[in-house]
């Protein structure tokens, strides 16, 4: 049985944290145009200022050194790393804003080594070249919970009810764009599932305020869920079914959406396409010699590319909806390898109890089912915190932006004089604009440190500003939602890149993981020629300014 | 040594237009090209051609032969295509047919250094010189090119070149794997005969005290004085007036003229000519003093000897290339103006093309010594060069002489920075960007202006 879905866990509380990173480099360089080569700085204050906080005081012993421990919650940490590294930023802006951009891009950047460096050689402060260690993340003796126990009832009832509410509410948007195509309520598959999982309450409130009608259904979902967890093993059990199907209906009712004017034709084709590329890793699978391999590989993913770039130029079809094709044959390529795949070897061998538990447990995602008892391990919790933490802060950034400050941040980027003119100074608001998007990376730091648990001077190497780059254009450049998905995107091919490094031989793993770096160099630089605006780009500017 | 860096990173700042992140990833480039001659049996692929760590087959000698050879006549084309090879860029005149049996010549003699003189330290500069000099010119042609087509914003160049420098950092390591590599150093060489040992340092003590001037070089692993000179003040003076002179005098001579040697140049160079001259001969031999005011001690070695007169040298030829040859000419105007070189009839792309030639020809030799220098090879060599190359490079005002000064500048501050601070080794790299932050806080536009 192989059961995957904690993969995607372990993919989606890397994407998160990652996610904050990048929406901080979003608030400096996609909206107010200071290209923070340093970025990754402010993530290292906030990491190691998280981590000494709940540390413990120091013993003495003779392994690990650092100044000072204070043991405080959480939360306190979570809060003075994003405050201090928002400080800190404002520092670094001090003198470095009134440069030019090529000059703060390689100033900051210097300055992000030298605080890697004092991480490194000062050994009184966070042991030195050595890891730091020894803090646990919040929480952690409290799983993994099982249901029928009074912590297990509360963390279904609060998660439960909380991705209730968000699915919810997805639902409701969606709903509500049917309504603006000119559908009634009810009608849809989204207007009857939602009319099933707000408990009928819709009518009593009215579908246009669905996003009241999550939050009274999220409520419901937690009492619910609550009970039943409380009451009985199998209650947990069910009730994690009902809500990862939910979700999974969701997820299908907004494909739907994207996928509008699909037909037969479509569909098969991006499945043909995504199999074709997960049938090009096929050799690596099966053979043992690197020589053979390698260049198999290759050639077969060549002419895969070499087929969708042909299609992509040629095919009328494809051309019109480059998004949705796109879309789709990623996501034939992550379904087959997240059902058909695991089940393979299983279904060669006729094992069919093996295959239907794979099946169940990779569907039922809330729950982790690789134990012997259905439970809700930390990872997932995890994922559900820094999931919510990302989601308030992608709102506030919104808010931000939306703001009348927002819009002078954009001003600046766009052209500094007209600022200026209007008898504004552009350098307060820079100020702030790196004190914001410092303090979001830092907010990433103190929750890499929680992820963690570990902290090395070498994970704050140039390399996460890269990254943050990267997933910022990979999104869209000034677009804050984007970001998550530049995130997702990123360790989703990190992910992939890492299950696929494991059928190689040891020996070659390095190599491997030191080429998919170029790979994503290389397409990086076709996407910063072919689209430097992000694969999403920014939100419209009409529906920005209308507001 | 970063010097030989910054000239290529301040050639291709300020005439390609590109701020080359990549620029440190082409030195650590440079320094692993250079493992093919000096180690091939450590190699990946290579090492199937030969027998131990320094002992390549037949058939990985032939293979060298092919790289450099190829790499020689692939660096000739970039500097401006057939056109090139028939010798376009010539400073003198010469017919079509010369120019290209010169170049085949020379290509045929770096392969044959190459493979010929393989496991020596000049054939693996030689050799990890020509290679990146083609390889240089394939990311403008390519990459650079493209987005400046594109007219995109120097930011975006920036992160373009991350992109590269990523691509590049990564290739190597996908190809040598992330383990540490180093050279096999020869310590001793035959030069005439007589051994050397190129690895040993040579301690050269400067005394100062009342009764003059005492230098001594001494070998300490024999304990043998090799060298030992007291000038008294009035000697002293005397050297020192008349270099001063002599180097006036040149000055004077060569005032208003523009050339190769101009006024500023040979005046320096009859000075220090005419110091180390009159010191050879008026010196005379004494014992270290007791006491002395200033004393210092220089450890040097032949390599590290030999790695400042090369660098010295490359950049005289660099100057003279820049001087002399037409093409030089026109890096220099279209460093000073790309638009209105163009207007003028220059062909801006070729001329790009050139300026990354040079700067690979550099990051492969800077490289290769900064390999012999540390002695060992490591992904991350090229980043932390770059910063202090950064550094140089801007404190010079982005053009070339000017990134020679910084170089100069940044390099000290390192060292007396450290020293003076008394910090730990590893602020060597911070102490250039404090230098650097405090520079540009005080005059953005860079020493040079």
């Amino acid at each position: 049985m192989a059961v995957v879905s904690d993969v995607i866990i372990s993919l989606g509380v890397l994407a998160t944290f990652y996610g904050l990173l990048a929406l901080g480099m979003n608030i400096k360089y996609g909206f107010t145009g200071l290209l923070d080569f340093g970025h990754v700085g402010f993530y290292l204050v906030g990491a190691y200022t998280a981590a000494l906080l709940v540390i413990e005081p120091d013993a003495g012993g003779p392994d690990t050194v650092y100044v000072v421990g204070l043991d405080l919650p959480w939360i306190v940490a979570v809060l003075v790393a994003t405050v201090l590294a928002g400080v800190v930023g404002v520092f670094v802006a001090l003198p470095t804003l009134r440069l030019r951009e090529d000059y703060l891009a390689i100033t900051v950047l210097g300055i992000a080594a030298i605080f890697q460096r004092i991480v490194q050689a000062e050994s009184w402060l966070v042991n030195g070249p050595d890891a730091l260690r020894g803090y646990t993340p919040p929480l952690i003796d409290l799983f993994p919970v099982t249901g029928g126990s009074p912590v297990g009832a509360a963390v279904m009832a609060v998660a439960g009810g909380a991705i209730w509410a968000g699915s919810t509410w997805a639902l409701g948007r969606a709903m509500e764009l049917e309504f603006d195509a000119g559908t009634g309520p009810g009608v849809t598959v989204a207007g009857r599932l939602h009319a099933v999982v707000t408990f009928g309450t819709d009518r009593l409130i009215g579908f246009e305020n669905y996003r009241g009608g999550a939050l009274v259904a999220g409520a419901i979902a937690a009492v619910v869920g609550g009970v039943l967890s409380f009451a009985a093993q199998d209650g947990f059990l069910a009730w994690a079914v009902v809500v990862s199907v939910f979700t999974w209906l969701v997820a299908f009712v907004w494909l739907t959406r994207y996928s509008s004017g699909f037909d037969a034709v479509d569909y098969l084709t991006t499945f043909a396409l995504g199999a074709a590329y997960m049938g090009a890793l096929a050799p690596m699978f099966f053979l043992e010699t690197f020589q053979l391999w390698v260049p198999l590989t290759g050639l077969a993913f060549a002419v895969v590319i070499g087929v969708t770039v042909y299609l992509y130029s040629n095919w009328q079809r494809f051309a019109a909806r480059p998004f949705g094709y796109g879309l789709f044959t990623g996501l034939w390529f992550g379904f087959i390898w997240y059902i058909p795949l695991q089940i393979l070897s299983d279904v060669a061998a006729a094992n069919w109890p093996s295959v239907a538990s794979s099946i169940f447990g990779n569907v039922v995602w809330v729950l982790s089912l690789s134990g012997d008892v259905p439970e809700i391990g930390y990872p997932r919790f995890k994922l559900f915190l820094f999931g919510t933490l990302l989601l308030v802060a992608l709102y506030l950034s919104e808010l931000t932006i939306d703001s009348p400050f927002g819009r002078v941040l954009r001003a600046i980027r766009n052209d500094e004089r007209v600022v200026n003119s209007l008898g504004k100074d552009p350098f307060m608001y820079k100020i702030m604009s790196m004190a914001i998007g410092s303090a979001l990376a830092g907010l990433a730091g103190a929750l890499a440190a929680m992820h963690f648990q570990v902290l090395v001077f070498t994970m704050f190497a140039p390399r996460v500003t890269f990254i943050a780059l990267l997933m910022l254009f990979l999104g869209g450049v000034g677009n804050n939602r984007a970001m998550v998905v530049g995130a997702f995107l990123f360790w989703a091919f990190q992910t992939a890149t890492t299950q696929l490094s494991g059928f190689v031989a040891p020996g070659l793993r390095e190599n491997i993981q030191a080429f998919r770096f170029v790979v994503m160099g290389v397409l990086f630089l076709l996407l910063l020629y072919y689209r430097p605006q992000g694969l999403m780009g920014e939100r419209a500017a009409a529906e920005a300014g209308s507001e | 040594m970063i010097a030989l860096g910054a000239i290529g990173l301040a050639m291709v700042y300020s005439i390609a237009e590109v701020p080359n992140f990549a620029h440190g990833d082409l030195l650590m480039m440079g320094a692993y090209t250079a493992l093919l001659i000096n180690t091939p049996g450590a190699v990946p692929l290579l090492d199937n051609l030969a027998e131990g760590a320094q002992e390549p087959t037949t058939a990985g000698l032939a293979v060298l032969f092919v790289l450099g050879t190829g790499a020689t006549l692939g660096m000739f084309y970039a500097l401006g295509g057939g056109e090139a090879l028939r010798g376009s860029w010539w400073p003198v005149d010469a017919p079509d047919a010369v120019a290209v049996v010169v170049h085949l010549l020379a290509a045929a003699v770096v392969g044959v250094v190459s493979s010929l003189g393989a496991t020596s330290f000049l054939a693996a500069m030689v050799f990890s010189g020509v290679v990146l000099a083609a390889l240089a010119p394939i990311q403008e042609r390519y990459v650079f090119r493209k987005f400046r087509q594109r007219d995109v914003s120097l930011a975006m160049m920036l992160v373009v070149s991350l992109a590269v420098a990523f691509v590049l950092r990564f290739g190597v390591q996908t190809i040598f794997g992330g383990t540490t590599r180093s050279y096999e150093i020869q310590s001793t060489v035959e030069v005439f005969g007589a051994e050397i040992k190129v690895a040993i340092v040579k301690f050269i003590d400067v005394y100062v005290s009342s009764s003059g001037v005492l230098v001594q070089i001494t070998d300490p692993a024999e304990d043998v004085m090799l060298f030992n000179n007291l000038w008294s003040w009035p000697v002293f003076a005397v050297v020192l007036l008349a270099s001063l002179a002599v180097g006036y005098a040149g000055y004077r001579y060569r005032l208003g003229t523009r050339a190769i040697l101009g006024p500023y140049l040979l005046g320096t160079i009859l000075a220090l000519a005419t110091f180390f001259a009159g010191a050879l001969v008026l010196g005379a031999s004494v014992s270290a003093p007791e006491s002395a005011l200033v004393d210092s001690r220089v450890r040097l070695s032949v390599l590290r000897l030999f790695i400042i007169l090369l660098a010295i040298g490359m950049m005289g030829a660099l100057h003279a290339a820049l001087r002399a040859t037409k093409l030089g000419k026109a890096m220099r105007a279209t460093s000073d103006n790309r638009d209105l070189a163009q207007v003028r009839g220059i062909n801006v792309d070729q001329v790009t093309m050139g300026v990354w030639v040079i700067a690979g020809l550099y990051a492969g030799i800077g490289g290769t010594a900064l390999g012999f220098l540390f002695g060992a090879l490591t992904i991350t060599l090229g980043f932390f060069l770059l910063l202090p190359m950064f550094a140089a490079v801007i404190l010079g005002g982005i053009t070339i002489y000017g990134a020679l000064l910084g170089s100069y500048v940044v390099g000290l501050s390192m060292e007396v920075g450290l020293f003076a601070t008394g910090l730990d080794a590893t602020y060597r790299v911070p102490m250039a960007f404090v230098v650097l932050i405090l520079v540009l806080i005080a005059k953005p536009e860079g020493l040079t202006g």
